[in-house]
């Protein structure tokens, strides 16, 4: 089976695809090999979907010769990170041992989405159990094992989509599907070397995940550049019945470049403070390359207490989203040692301390979006260093990551927001910068992501082991 | 009306808040009621780690504390992201 189109974006395996140069049963077979015989170095796969994936590929391969072409995702291979329901007795994990033969019998939303727009699920992707709700404190929190970064086998490809960020990362998928509370889509495609991108909340439905935190999930996709995680979102987004928090607002993508637009952008004083050598050094590069195409200035958020804010609603909501487990006793069967209990605490916050948070959270909103106005984009590095050690405790590094205000704003006010790669440290792993934009401004931030990617080749840069021979 | 943004007063870092006796007492209370829920199943090295968990829950109440708000500022509830028009 030919593995040229490992590594290909979605836009051209979809012309490909509508051309009728590859046939999605070719693709689909190509990259559900590739998923059996690389996935498990990865620990990035829970359950491969060969069976369901050959049957839509043969549907997408049947309508598309009768001249029904849906548009570039008919016909690609994807895979969903293992909290998006499916049907077919299909198993939807959500990462944690005791959950390993749940089954829904219905998809989520936004695996029904996909598959209105001909795309063919591959794959259910590992994660860290619970999507980190359970506060794991090192990268061994998933009964499939660490997630491990397809750059360098002995770190952490990034939580809590690790399966999302390692499968698109090693060419298992051309595109897959994250969700983010609070930096699952960023860490981990900053981590891998990929786009990922995290759009406004509510702009996806989120009917059929795993709730972590009602009011800070969002879904959204990781790919190999900007422009397909702005095809993915145009397929996965609008308004559902069924999640009573999206958006009536429409969101077609504009692909448009138009060369002669300069951008806003904007930089948080202090931004990279936290950062390590390598994120400083290749941020301050990004910011030299942005520079050609844009006006960059100084921004400031209003001095609230994000981080408390965020936590406060994330406990309480957590606490209430996993009652059930907690109650039951479940936590006991996590994998990590701190996950057995981790959501205890939680059990503490005071309800005056969650609506306190939530009205904090307005002030939170408003100051964001007054400060957002001014610019297209306020650009930062994704996280504050590269990916790390497998059997590193990273409690430290997660507090600073909590001292992120992009991260503590952009979830807390619900912003979109995308992580592209930046370059390599000495070691040769990915650094990443983050664009995150104004409500509903996720065409901005894709423009200036594609306008950058046009300027680098950091991301056409892939693990040399896993190229395909020849 | 709102409370202006600039009555917040974060004097005291998180971390020192917690030496406060007040702050103490609260954490005692609170963690007794999850020991008093759980503490069964929970070893003492467990505990341990819960009893610090409780304490970054109260410092995150302190650290709300130190922004005054109005009667009248609701929550953000249902939560939808901010966008002024225009």
């Amino acid at each position: 089976m030919s593995e040229s189109f490992v590594f290909m974006s979605v836009r051209k395996l979809g012309r490909l695809v509508r051309d009728r140069e590859v046939s999605p049963t070719e693709l689909a077979e190509c990259f559900l090999d590739r998923l059996e015989t690389l996935g498990p170095d990865y620990n990035a796969v829970v359950t491969v979907t060969r069976e369901r994936a050959l049957r839509q590929a043969r549907h997408a391969e049947q309508e598309i010769a009768s001249g029904r072409y849906r548009g570039p995702l008919h016909g690609i291979p994807y895979g969903a990170k293992d909290l998006l329901a499916t049907s077919d007795g299909i198993p939807t994990t959500w990462g944690a041992a005791p959950l390993r033969n749940q089954t829904f019998d219905y998809d989520a939303t936004v695996i029904r989405r996909l598959q209105a727009a001909g795309a063919v699920l591959t794959a259910k992707l590992a994660m860290v159990e619970l999507a980190g709700g359970g506060g794991y404190w090192q990268p061994d929190a998933s009964f499939t094992g660490p997630g491990i970064n397809p750059w360098d086998k002995k770190r952490w490809s990034g939580g809590s989509s690790t399966g999302s960020g390692a499968a698109t990362a090693a060419g298992l998928a051309p595109f897959t599907m994250g969700s983010e509370t609070m930096g699952s889509i960023i860490s981990p495609a900053g981590n891998c070397g990929v786009a990922g991108l995290r759009p406004t909340y509510g702009r996806v439905s989120r009917y059929g995940a795993m709730a972590l935190s009602w009011t800070l999930d969002k879904l959204g996709p990781l790919c190999l550049t900007a422009d397909d995680c702005g095809l993915v979102l145009e397929a996965i987004a609008g308004p559902d019945p069924k999640d009573p928090t999206t958006t009536d607002r429409g969101f077609r993508y504009d692909d448009s470049d138009r060369s002669s637009r300069r951008f806003k952008l904007g930089v948080l004083e202090n931004v990279a403070d936290h950062a390590d050598e390598a994120t400083c050094h290749n941020f301050e590069r990004a910011l030299e390359v942005l520079g050609e195409v844009s006006d960059i200035k100084e921004a400031r958020f209003s001095d609230l207490p994000h981080q408390a804010i965020n936590e406060t609603v994330l406990f309480a909501e957590a606490s209430s989203a996993f009652e059930e487990m907690v109650d039951r006793g479940m936590l006991a069967e996590l994998t990590a040692p701190e996950d057995h209990f981790g959501a205890y605490p939680r059990v503490a916050v005071l309800a005056k301390d969650y609506l306190k948070a939530m009205r904090l959270r307005r002030l939170m909103a408003e100051n964001a979006d007054q400060v957002m106005s001014q610019f297209d984009a306020l650009v930062g590095p994704a996280r504050a260093g590269v990916a790390m050690p497998l059997d590193q405790d990273f409690r430290n590094t997660s507090r600073r990551a909590w001292r992120d205000a992009m991260l503590a704003v952009g979830n807390g006010a619900g912003l979109p927001a995308i992580s592209v790669p930046s370059g390599f440290s000495a070691e040769g792993l990915p650094t990443g910068i983050q664009l995150m934009g104004r409500a509903y401004e996720e065409n901005a931030i894709l423009s200036v992501a594609r306008a950058y990617q046009s300027l680098t080749d950091w991301h056409r840069r892939h693990p040399p082991d896993l190229l395909p021979a020849g | 009306m709102r409370a202006e943004c600039e009555a917040i007063t974060r004097a005291r870092k998180w971390r020192s808040i917690l030496n406060d006796e007040a702050t103490e007492r609260e954490v005692d209370v609170r963690f007794n009621l999850v020991k008093g829920l759980y503490g069964d199943r929970l070893d003492d090295e467990q505990l341990d780690e819960v009893r610090k968990g409780v304490e970054g829950i109260v410092a995150a109440s302190e650290a709300l504390r130190t922004v005054r708000l109005d009667n009248g500022d609701e929550p953000f509830w249902v939560f939808t992201p901010h966008r002024e028009e225009g």
